[in-house]
């Protein structure tokens, strides 16, 4: 909160040295049909009206200002606030719990070596952005706080960092991981730009230190998933002088590596971006488990620790009648593997793909038309994971009932089409990526998923549910909403 | 689709106001990247964009004056006075920019440009304006050029604006 305020007073204040900025993105989107203002569950069928509000502050002070034309020392301090609610828009209300500081750092260039900035505090970098999806593949050090060096020297651009991640890891189990990484891009021309990257992170496995990473022996994997580790282990150890087993200490080692292709500038062709990345996550710290008044932790790194994350994707800007009418295309594919799961469907066991198409047609220089179609499929590799109907089945073993099943309804694949229209201010002129813009939409979707939104519908098949159930594909709405950088 | 027709309606082109009497310009756009040891020229299409504007207010203007010369000059006072012995008798409009880069922001990457506009003739007092505009560039290898070019459309106005402004101190 008095972070907040120094910053309002700063912005409020702002002078040569001080240079403030921000994003802001906010909507009403009623929904008629039992759902919380979003179209559908996520950006796979694009960002457009199926992200909610979001503000970030953001602050740059220069305790030493560069001098054009110089190579003298500069330094800047950075900040940046940053949350997703706005009061009236969403159920947090714009309450500040949902911000946080999420950046800050000191940057000080032609120190001891020319031309290289040294950064120290949050390391964050991005390469570059899936703008149709809000995603960002080819980013390094999302997590990271410690300290980085960065060479602009003509067309190479280097940076080499390392630092600490425990905290965004395991929070108030902070246990040290370290980590190190690099990225670099190439500029190859006007034309062509070349970028990859990497970062891989350990954790210090300390002994004795309750928040290092360990493993509980003698619990199976479907024990755990299903929370019965206590409870199965008390079956075959009934007496209590029989204590749970210790944890063992175990690795756990998380990374990441992307490629960057750019290329356009040419007539209609405005820019194509190719991201590639394959990231290992980080195992899961320990998860309570409890049965007849017994909680323990149950520890799952080994449990954890296989699980892979491979994204291609791919946008391209076509400017077709230039100040008229824009296309942006973009396509993303997933696979999500967990190579310790092969019983229960999960987010970790998937694939998906996606194409959408946004047409944006000036019809002044500060008024557009824009429209676009959005198709998505997401299949589960471990089973259903998905009901499509109002009185389909809940926990079931292909496909059949069964209380003690680890499926869930009845398909393994959600396809889902999205399909907006509507009229787009654009104060400082046309463009699909002009802002600020201000939007008037109507959005429609159809999924082979029963109710596929977050709402708050009943859906137990229970005769005693007093609000009974619902069955809807198509999901219809309107919106209001305004999105600036400034 | 009332209101879409409504609002089409409403919508008219705004014609810039011209003056068949408006005097001539000389106009100096310069470009500084403070971050970077490089000397940089303001891109074209940033100066057509500012020519145009004074053009439809009906300026002939003129860019014959070198731009990196009067950068080279180490103060404000000693370039605004070289443009307006250079500029023979017509308005000097001095465009003195400098584009900053700061952190990438949900996907995009803001820039700051510093502009000091200043209108100035011989034998006047000049006329100053110091803005600073924010601009968000779709990509990572876009540069302090490109981040001017974003930034141009809004100076142009500024710079018609001022020169209008001046003219009318002047009469």
């Amino acid at each position: 909160m008095s972070a907040l305020l120094a910053l309002a007073l700063l912005g409020a204040d702002a002078e040569a040295g001080t240079r403030v900025g921000g994003y802001v993105r906010v909507m009403a989107r009623p929904d008629l049909q039992g759902g919380e203002g979003r179209l559908g569950y996520w950006n796979l069928t694009g960002r457009l009206m199926n992200e909610g509000p979001y503000a970030a502050l953001d602050v740059d002070f220069d305790v030493l200002e560069p001098e054009a034309d110089t190579l003298s020392p500069w330094t800047t301090v950075h900040m940046r606030i940053e949350g997703g609610s706005v009061g009236g828009a969403d159920p947090g209300n714009g309450s500040l719990d949902n911000f946080r500081l999420s950046q800050l750092y000191v940057t000080a260039g032609n120190v001891l070596l020319d031309e290289v900035t040294w950064k120290v505090g949050t390391l964050r970098e991005s390469m570059g952005d899936l703008g149709l999806y809000d995603m960002r593949l080819a980013t390094t050090f999302e997590n990271t706080v410690g300290m980085s060096a960065r060479l602009q020297d003509g067309p190479i651009d280097w940076i080499v960092g390392l630092g600490d991640q425990g905290y965004t890891t395991r929070s108030e189990r902070y246990n040290p991981v370290l980590t190190a990484g690099t990225t670099a891009r190439l500029r190859i021309g006007d034309h062509l730009q070349l970028g990859g990257g990497g970062q891989w992170a350990w954790e210090a496995s300390v002994e004795g230190h309750t928040g290092a990473p360990y493993q509980t022996p003698s619990v199976s994997y479907e024990n755990w998933l299903r929370g019965e580790a206590v409870q199965s282990y008390r079956a075959d150890n009934p007496i209590q002088a029989d204590r749970f087993p210790d944890p063992e200490r175990a690795d756990a080692q998380s990374g990441h590596v992307f490629g960057y292709l750019g290329f356009g500038g040419w007539s209609g062709l405005k820019w194509n971006s190719t991201f590639v990345r394959w990231e290992k996550r980080h195992p899961e710290g320990p998860k309570q488990d409890s049965w007849a008044g017994e909680t323990v932790d149950v520890h799952v790194t080994n449990f954890t620790d296989e699980r892979t994350v491979l994204t291609v994707g791919n946008e391209t800007l076509i400017d077709a009648i230039p100040g008229r009418l824009e296309f942006a295309l973009g396509t993303l594919y997933g696979l999500h593997k967990d190579g310790d799961n092969s019983i229960m469907p999960s987010e970790h066991d998937r694939w998906y793909a996606s194409a959408v198409l946004r047409a944006q047609v000036a019809l002044t220089p500060t008024l557009a038309w824009l429209t676009e179609s959005a198709i998505a499929q997401e299949v589960s590799t471990n089973g259903h994971f998905i009901r499509e109907h109002e009185d389909s089945i809940f926990a079931n073993t292909e496909g059949v009932a069964d209380s003690r099943g680890l499926e869930f309804g009845d398909a393994d694949t959600r396809t889902t089409w999205q399909g907006k229209a509507g009229l787009v201010f654009n104060p400082l002129g046309p463009g699909i990526y002009s802002r600020p813009s201000l939007r008037l939409l109507y959005g429609i979707q159809h999924s082979n998923e029963n109710n596929a939104f977050s709402n708050q519908f009943v859906t137990t098949l229970d005769q005693y549910n007093a609000f009974g159930t619902v069955e809807q594909h198509w999901h219809h709405m309107v919106a209001l909403e305004a999105e600036a950088w400034f | 689709m009332v209101l879409i027709a409504w609002m089409m309606a409403c919508m008219h082109a705004v014609q810039p106001t011209t003056s068949a009497q408006a005097p001539a310009v000389a106009m100096v756009m310069t470009l500084a990247a403070p971050e970077d040891a490089e000397t940089l020229a303001a891109p074209e299409s940033a100066k057509r964009a500012v020519q145009q504007a004074l053009t439809a207010a009906g300026h002939s203007v003129s860019q014959e004056i070198d731009a990196g010369a009067i950068q080279a000059l180490g103060t404000a006072s000693a370039q605004l006075a070289s443009a307006i012995d250079a500029a023979a008798g017509s308005t000097v409009v001095l465009i003195s920019t400098s584009a900053r880069p700061r952190g990438e922001l949900a996907g995009r990457y803001p820039w700051e440009i510093s502009v000091r506009l200043t209108v100035a003739q011989a034998g006047s007092e000049p006329m100053r304006q110091d803005l600073n505009l924010p601009v968000s560039l779709s990509h990572i290898h876009q540069g302090p050029q490109d981040a001017l070019d974003a930034a141009a459309p809004r100076i142009a106005r500024r710079a018609r604006l001022a020169v209008s402004r001046y003219h009318r101190g002047q009469q």
